[in-house]
């Protein structure tokens, strides 16, 4: 299912500590609402309850700022509200903030891929974006362009949102381009711009920029800004062959017999047979006396 | 006469390691390349699983002696992810014993498509009619 924009809501104030947007319309459960907004400082990101933060940049100048980025999956209590409470953290005392409510997403984490930048710079005329990027996008996308730039008195404005690629530069579409002013901290200026477009291109995108025109030359600008990419939800199915393993069966080499072989001992126990027997007492025979030197004569002859 | 295995006892085999434990499939990181020798047991090869993937505990574990193919093979129930944000092209079946140090790789499997990316989506593969793997017996 494709990425689809369906509606947006804008605000800004100055002055202000918080914000309170109104909910984009026909907000239904699986939504996915995309909150950007301003914030002062490099830390002091806007926060919103329920929402997650997605990305966020900083610039770093004469006076410091950054745009953080946002989502939340609408589900009942989004359907009912009728507006969120934007915080605004740090000492910034104004702010702008803008929501997308996005039809095709699914569940879970919804970006992509994102390129963060800052330009810090003394111009009438300059360009902020990003180079040397490759972002792939596999499938159809939703490009979100979004900025925020503070001077201590310029007002800059934007135009020529534009991304890099083997594909022609999509149609952008401006969603906030708001200016707002804190006079609570010194008079600071501060603009707020949004713009996306939707694509089907699929090449990879090297570069992204817009153009940025500051209302006076000799002040310090200040740009925070990002590109984020949502590509709508792709199945993937594969498959496999069968893997089929054959046996290594070894052939054993044939032992020639003979030649000189060992034994081992061959120990034969005896078996003893009982034998039967039979004695018998010889008589004694004993001779007759004869008498002991007789005389014999001899018989005349 | 030509040695042989024999297929009966190559069917006893492959059910006795796959009664070790519960078989599992890991889709594999691109960058993983398979060692026969040295990628034993998960824990051999838990670093690469594709991010953002998890094991999927397979269904309908079977081992079929195909006699007219003189093998024995390996089947089961299609393996899906869903709602995933990934890059996978080959994946490993193993057997899951509870202990990743013995639980045994039994083989890795290119996939036919080469890279898949979902993003958000389902990650499924359509097991070959025949299985996943085969012992042959001759």
């Amino acid at each position: 299912m494709a990425l689809v924009v369906e509606s947006t809501s804008t605000v800004s104030a100055n002055n202000a500590d918080n914000l309170t947007i109104t909910k984009p319309a026909s907000v239904a459960v699986g939504d996915l609402l995309i909150l950007i907004a301003n914030g002062s400082g490099l830390s002091g990101k806007p926060t919103c309850s329920g929402f997650t933060e997605l990305l966020t940049s900083s610039a770093d100048g004469n006076v410091d700022t950054n745009v953080t980025m946002l989502y939340r999956i609408a589900d009942a209590s989004d359907v009912s509200a009728s507006n969120y409470t934007v915080g605004l953290a740090g000492s910034v005392s104004q702010g702008a903030a803008a929501m997308l409510r996005v039809s095709g997403w699914v569940s879970g984490n919804p970006l992509f891929a994102s390129s963060a930048g800052s330009t810090v710079i003394d111009s009438a005329s300059y360009s902020i974006g990003g180079s040397g990027l490759s972002i792939t996008r596999p499938g159809q996308q939703l490009l979100i362009f979004a900025g925020n730039h503070i001077s201590e008195d310029n007002n800059a404005t934007y135009s020529g949102f534009s991304i890099t690629s083997s594909d022609s530069n999509p149609t952008w579409t401006t969603v906030a381009d708001s200016l707002a002013y804190d006079t609570d901290s010194g008079i600071r200026v501060y603009n707020f711009f949004v713009a996306y477009a939707v694509s089907t291109d699929t090449s990879t995108i090297t570069a992204y920029a817009a153009n940025a025109s500051s209302s006076i030359s000799g002040g310090i600008d200040s740009d925070a800004y990002f590109l984020a990419v949502f590509v709508a939800p792709i199945n993937a199915t594969g498959t496999n062959a069968l893997l089929s393993v054959s046996p290594a069966i070894f052939e054993d080499a044939g032992v020639e017999v003979g030649g000189t072989g060992t034994n081992a001992l061959l120990s034969v126990s005896p078996s003893f047979f009982d034998q039967s027997g039979k004695g018998t007492i010889m008589p004694v025979w004993t001779n007759t006396d004869k008498p002991a030197t007789p005389t014999w004569t001899n018989q005349d002859k | 006469m030509a040695s042989t295995l024999h297929l009966k006892a190559l069917e006893i085999q492959l059910d006795a390691i796959l009664a070790l434990g519960t078989p599992k499939l890991s889709f594999m990181a691109t960058t993983f390349t398979p060692n026969s020798e040295t990628d034993q047991y998960f824990s051999d090869i838990s670093a690469e699983v594709a991010s953002g993937t998890t094991a999927v505990t397979l269904g309908s574990v079977t081992t079929t002696i195909d006699a007219a193919n003189n093998r024995v093979e390996l089947d089961t129930a299609n393996p899906s992810l869903s709602t995933i944000t990934a890059t996978t092209n080959k994946y490993c079946l193993w057997v899951d014993t509870g202990v990743a140090a013995t639980s045994p790789v039994l083989a890795t499997i290119d996939i036919v498509e080469g890279t898949l990316s979902p993003v958000a989506g389902t990650l499924s593969i359509t097991v070959n009619a025949e299985g996943h793997y085969a012992l042959k017996a001759v």
